[in-house]
């Protein structure tokens, strides 16, 4: 027996998703669509305008210990919401201003790293009703792992690192990222779901 | 060039390039103070990157030691070209952005064919920006009048939740009323839609345009021919 629930088909007794387009790969509304540039502003305004800087003053920009969390919340938002293209589209206004600003020597390959990302968080969101703390942590994992992969070969192009140095500075990004991320994420999203602004 | 910037891996060119920029910027009128705030911010970049160069790239000429930590001299010029190729990206970049108009930046989009859903967003994005960074500085402002020291960078980040949460709400409750505005005026009702301004490529474009053609397959015959003379 089944029920309607919105625009998703849930199983009685099962655990409702909390977006209720979550089951959707693509998502071509006005409202996704904006919010896709909203959510992208956000993050720029978040990373570009403080952590991005903080990152690259500590680090020179090898590696992102503080932005990589925040860029990570708001895709992970952006993907589980309003689905794709609203996640290319917020990834994609991110590494756009990121280039403009110059916020960081790598920003170019944030328009590779913000093509895959979303894919992965929308894929692997379809699955999972992301009403756990530790759904966060199962999306987030391979969505840092392979989405953050592109940086790998900017980092040792851009600074002239070794492969090895430039694995291990990836390596300690996806790490920051990834406890930051699955946190914040978790408690956003809960807040978004609600207050019913996605719906 | 950002390809020139990007493809080229000599000081010298570099930082004739860079120079390329700022002649074109006051040509153009942009005056220096405009770009001076990015180009100040990105020396502390440029200092931390040539610093990084000089620990990682190990040679015979030691330059500093401390503690262990010793700076060779072999890293400056690898320091000093990744500084230049980013102040070459991030000026031509910026100066793109100050002389598009986010108007003619859609209909250029829309020349190339891109849907008007799609080239709509970049222009809208352009325009939020603004707009979300006086939300933000509402809400920094806000939490304060509560109570929270928010002053100085380290504070900000450690208090990064209470004002990322109601930053992301009250960004997506406008994303809200920008949609439904939007639709209300009939976005996205017909396939093709009207605009009050259109954008025509003038012979000057044209010629610009094949200038700028021919400068690049040029500059891709040389590299070929003579790939070292640019790395």
């Amino acid at each position: 027996m089944s029920v309607k629930t919105g625009t998703i088909q849930g199983v009685v007794g099962e655990e409702q998703p909390l977006s209720r387009h979550q089951l959707q790969i693509f998502r071509f509304d006005a409202k996704a669509l904006v919010a896709g540039v909203i959510l992208g502003v956000v993050m720029t305004i978040i990373n570009a305008g403080i952590l991005e800087r903080v990152d690259t003053a500590l680090t020179g920009g090898t590696w992102f210990p503080l932005a990589g969390g925040t860029h990570s919340t708001i895709s992970v938002i952006s993907g589980l919401f309003f689905r794709l293209p609203a996640g290319w589209i917020t990834g994609e206004t991110n590494a756009l201003f990121a280039v403009i600003t110059g916020s960081t020597p790598v920003s170019w390959a944030f328009l590779i790293n913000n093509a895959i990302y979303p894919v992965i968080v929308v894929l692997v969101s379809r699955v999972l009703s992301m009403k756990k703390w530790y759904h966060f942590a199962v999306l987030l994992a391979p969505a840092i792992l392979i989405g953050y992969s592109p940086m790998i070969p900017a980092t040792y192009s851009v600074f002239h690192l070794t492969w090895g140095l430039a694995f291990k500075f990836q390596l300690l990004t996806d790490v920051a990222a990834f406890a930051i991320a699955t946190v914040l994420a978790y408690l956003i999203s809960e807040a978004i779901a609600r207050s019913r602004v996605a719906d | 060039m950002l390809l020139l910037s990007i493809t080229t891996g000599r000081p010298v060119l570099l930082a004739t390039y860079l120079l390329l920029i700022l002649t074109a910027a006051a040509a153009a009128g942009v005056p220096f103070v405009h770009l001076w705030p990015t180009a100040r911010a990105m020396l502390s970049v440029a200092a931390v990157i040539v610093f990084i160069q000089l620990l990682l790239h190990p040679g015979p000429h030691p330059l500093l030691q401390v503690d262990g930590i010793r700076l060779y001299r072999e890293g400056f010029p690898i320091g000093l070209e990744v500084a230049l190729r980013i102040y070459c990206i991030v000026l031509a970049s910026l100066l793109t952005f100050i002389w598009m108009d986010p108007t003619a930046l859609t209909l250029l989009l829309l020349k190339t064919g891109l849907n008007y859903r799609y080239a709509m967003l970049v222009g809208l994005s352009l325009r939020t920006f603004p707009l979300l960074e006086r939300e933000l500085g509402k809400i920094y402002d806000s939490q304060q009048a509560r109570g929270m020291e928010l002053r100085g960078t380290l504070r900000k980040l450690i208090r990064l939740i209470p004002v990322m949460m109601p930053f992301v709400l009250r960004a997506l409750r406008r994303a809200n009323e920008i949609a439904v505005a939007m639709e209300l005026r009939g976005f996205g009702y017909r396939k093709e839609r009207t605009w009050q301004r259109t954008i025509v490529l003038g012979s000057r474009d044209r010629v610009v345009l094949v200038v700028l053609a021919v400068a690049a397959l040029v500059y891709a015959g040389l590299r070929l021919t003579d790939p070292g003379w640019f790395v």
